[in-house]
């Protein structure tokens, strides 16, 4: 694999979280390091409270480190104004949650076309790319449901299409799987390998279960806000394969 | 800025029925504005048409109780505690006609004596002036003619009609050279005058009028007057006849200190301008009560606004973490409270406008000189203040939904 030579995407040095509430100092993050470079698919795994959760809004500049340094393709995210970091989550990552997070009575195409409000681009661009968006993820005929009228699996593809608007280089999976029946979570996985390998985003999965993790191409794991692992998969478990074997 | 408009107009429509309060609310107060600033005009204009039913190239001269100041009703209290002048005499009259800016001046005083005809009596309101008040005031005939010099110097017993004493006596027929009692004494009716209306709710047509003189010496047994109406050549010269007229009124009375007179003269541009002022003090006054339930209105906005944040901080926390920032967060709720106000304005505006045609209606019903008008000024503050008051009170809500943690809210 020639990508493995690029330069790093993702470089994390020291990096420690602690929240302070009412005078006591809980630290969740330790001091991890590790790099991400173009293309990759990396989970990240750990039990609830090992701090996975608190690195990915890090990386997913919704959080800032207490110490450490985190570089995004060689700029110090820490020297950068809000309006920038605004700009990075636009243009840089798209996120999806275990809990979808779409808006409520609204149609999928509004909430696939939000991150696109915050762009440059003319309402007739908005619109044809959240259509496409929404076509690759196959819910053409869906666009005008409400988002409450939607199966789960359903709301987590809306989710992805909306990450993917933007066309970031990097997705954000926090537990996808975590709402849906294994058909569904089967179906979320295969799109997410898809882009990864077709269309080589860089996928950042966070889950707790193995089996998900294991569609990753390296895994990550957290204990007590410290690394403990950081290790290729062997045997990939490829989306693909799964859904014709139990066909 | 087109699209956060469609947000905010989107959000908007996603809560409708408290939308829709919000805008009652606000309308409510800028209509009662439009119709304060719409009903503070049209007094204005009614005002002004009474005061030209007497003529603005008049002069009043008016007795007066020393030692107070010159408003009417200051003098009108003077008089009630049966404080009487005495001193206003027809010669005053004839000094003033002298003065080479005045063309006419009639003296008056006013009774109020039995009137019968045939078997009907009643008691009227008489007026005696001199004979050139039909000059000064502009009256017009619908019968007959106005008494001459003559007749007032020889104390002729003659009588002019006001439209609805002859209408009650005669209904449609020429009275001329019939004779009415007054008093007991016959007067032979010269005269009916046109229909007048009432100014100042005081009935022009309900008078009867007799020579001045016949009416101090024959009915009063007095020899002076209440007032004196005068006719201007030029209005433009009025502030100086009015200043020649004090003089002149001063060397007749012997008066060297002004604090003492006995008199008052004033044009009616003053009486006009005084009312104006009283008007538009009225009209502030109301203003900033009307202000007041702005206010409440404004309450309103911030309230719903802040209820607004709270129940969509998912909503804001999911906007930040696609790209939103904290600039187009405080906008789209601003523009949100200021589209709630500008609603709001735009129907109190309709509101406010169809409320003063009403009362312009009631008013016409009545017979007062009442334009319906809608000033643009009122418009400009209406809209003006409701957008400000969208502002400063959906400032705060915004600002704190500008401020929250995605993180947070995302947990929501």
């Amino acid at each position: 694999m020639n990508k493995k030579k690029n330069k790093p995407i993702i470089d994390i040095t020291d990096i420690k979280k602690e929240f302070v509430n009412e005078e006591v100092v809980t630290k969740v993050l330790h001091g991890i390091n590790f790099s991400i470079e173009p293309g990759e698919f990396l989970a990240i795994m750990g039990p609830s409270g090992s701090g996975k959760s608190t690195l990915m809004h890090i990386l997913g500049f919704l959080d800032t480190p207490t110490s450490g340094t985190f570089l995004f393709d060689g700029v110090d995210v820490s020297k950068l104004t809000d309006d920038q970091l605004a700009e990075m989550r636009n243009t840089q990552i798209g996120f999806v949650f275990q809990a979808f997070n779409l808006l409520p009575k609204t149609s999928v195409l509004d909430n696939v076309i939000l991150p696109l409000l915050y762009t440059q681009f003319s309402k007739k661009e908005r619109l044809e790319i959240a259509k496409q968006a929404i076509d690759a993820v196959g819910l053409t005929h869906r666009i005008n449901n409400l988002s409450n009228q939607l199966s789960g699996g359903e709301k987590q593809r809306v989710a992805i299409a909306r990450a993917l608007v933007n066309n970031p280089p990097i997705i954000f999976a926090d537990e996808p799987t975590g709402n849906l029946d294994s058909k569904s979570g089967l179906q979320i996985m295969q799109i997410l390998q898809d882009l990864n390998i077709s269309q080589n985003h860089t996928i950042i999965l966070v889950t707790h279960e193995k089996y998900t993790a294991e569609h990753a191409e390296r895994i990550i794991k957290l204990r007590d806000g410290k690394l403990v692992s950081d290790s290729p998969v062997s045997e990939r478990v490829l989306a693909n394969n799964e859904t014709e074997l139990k066909k | 800025m087109s699209k956060l408009f469609s947000i905010a107009i989107q959000s908007i429509l996603k809560q409708k029925l408290r939308a829709i309060l919000t805008i009652l609310a606000v309308s409510i107060g800028i209509a009662a504005v439009i119709m304060v600033f719409s009903a503070g005009h049209g007094l204005r204009g009614f005002i002004s048409s009474e005061i030209e039913t007497f003529g603005t190239d008049l002069l009043q001269i008016e007795i007066k109780v020393p030692n107070v100041g010159k408003t009417s009703s200051e003098n009108a209290t003077g008089i009630a505690q049966g404080v009487s002048i005495t001193t206003f005499k027809n010669e005053d009259t004839d000094a003033i006609r002298k003065h080479p800016n005045i063309s006419h001046a009639y003296g008056a005083v006013i009774a109020q004596k039995p009137v019968s005809y045939g078997d009907e009596l009643r008691k009227n309101m008489l007026m005696g002036t001199g004979f050139e008040a039909d000059i000064v005031s502009n009256f017009s005939f619908l019968y007959g003619r106005f008494y001459t010099e003559d007749e007032e110097k020889s104390l002729s017993q003659v009588v002019v009609l006001g439209y609805k004493v002859w209408k009650d006596l005669f209904i449609d027929e020429n009275p001329v050279g019939k004779k009415i009692k007054i008093d007991g004494k016959k007067f032979r009716i010269i005269g009916v005058m046109e229909e007048k209306g009432s100014a100042f709710f005081f009935d022009m047509d309900s008078i009867l009028y007799i020579p001045l003189r016949t009416i101090q010496e024959k009915l009063l047994g007095t020899d002076y007057i209440s007032y004196t109406s005068a006719k201007m050549i030029d209005v433009k010269k009025g502030k100086q006849t009015q200043e020649d007229v004090n003089i002149i009124m001063r060397e007749q009375h012997d008066i060297t200190d002004p604090n003492k007179d006995d008199f008052a003269v004033s044009t009616m541009e003053e009486a006009e301008d005084m009312l104006g002022t009283i008007i538009d003090s009225i009209t502030m006054l109301l203003i900033a009560l009307v202000g007041i339930s702005l206010l409440v209105g404004g309450v309103g906005i911030m309230n719903i606004m802040y209820v607004s944040v709270a129940e969509r901080t998912f909503e804001i926390g999911l906007r930040k973490s696609v790209g939103a920032t904290h600039k187009s967060i405080l906008s789209q709720f601003l523009i949100e409270a200021m589209l709630i106000t500008l609603a709001g304005g735009i129907v109190g505006i309709i509101l406010g406008a169809i409320l003063s045609y009403i009362v312009a209606l009631v008013a016409a019903a009545f017979n007062f000189a009442w334009e319906f008008y809608i000033p643009f000024s009122s418009i400009i503050v209406s809209v003006g203040f409701s957008v400000v008051v969208g502002l400063l009170f959906g400032l705060y809500p915004a600002r704190q939904a500008a401020k929250l943690d995605p993180i947070e809210a995302l947990r929501k």
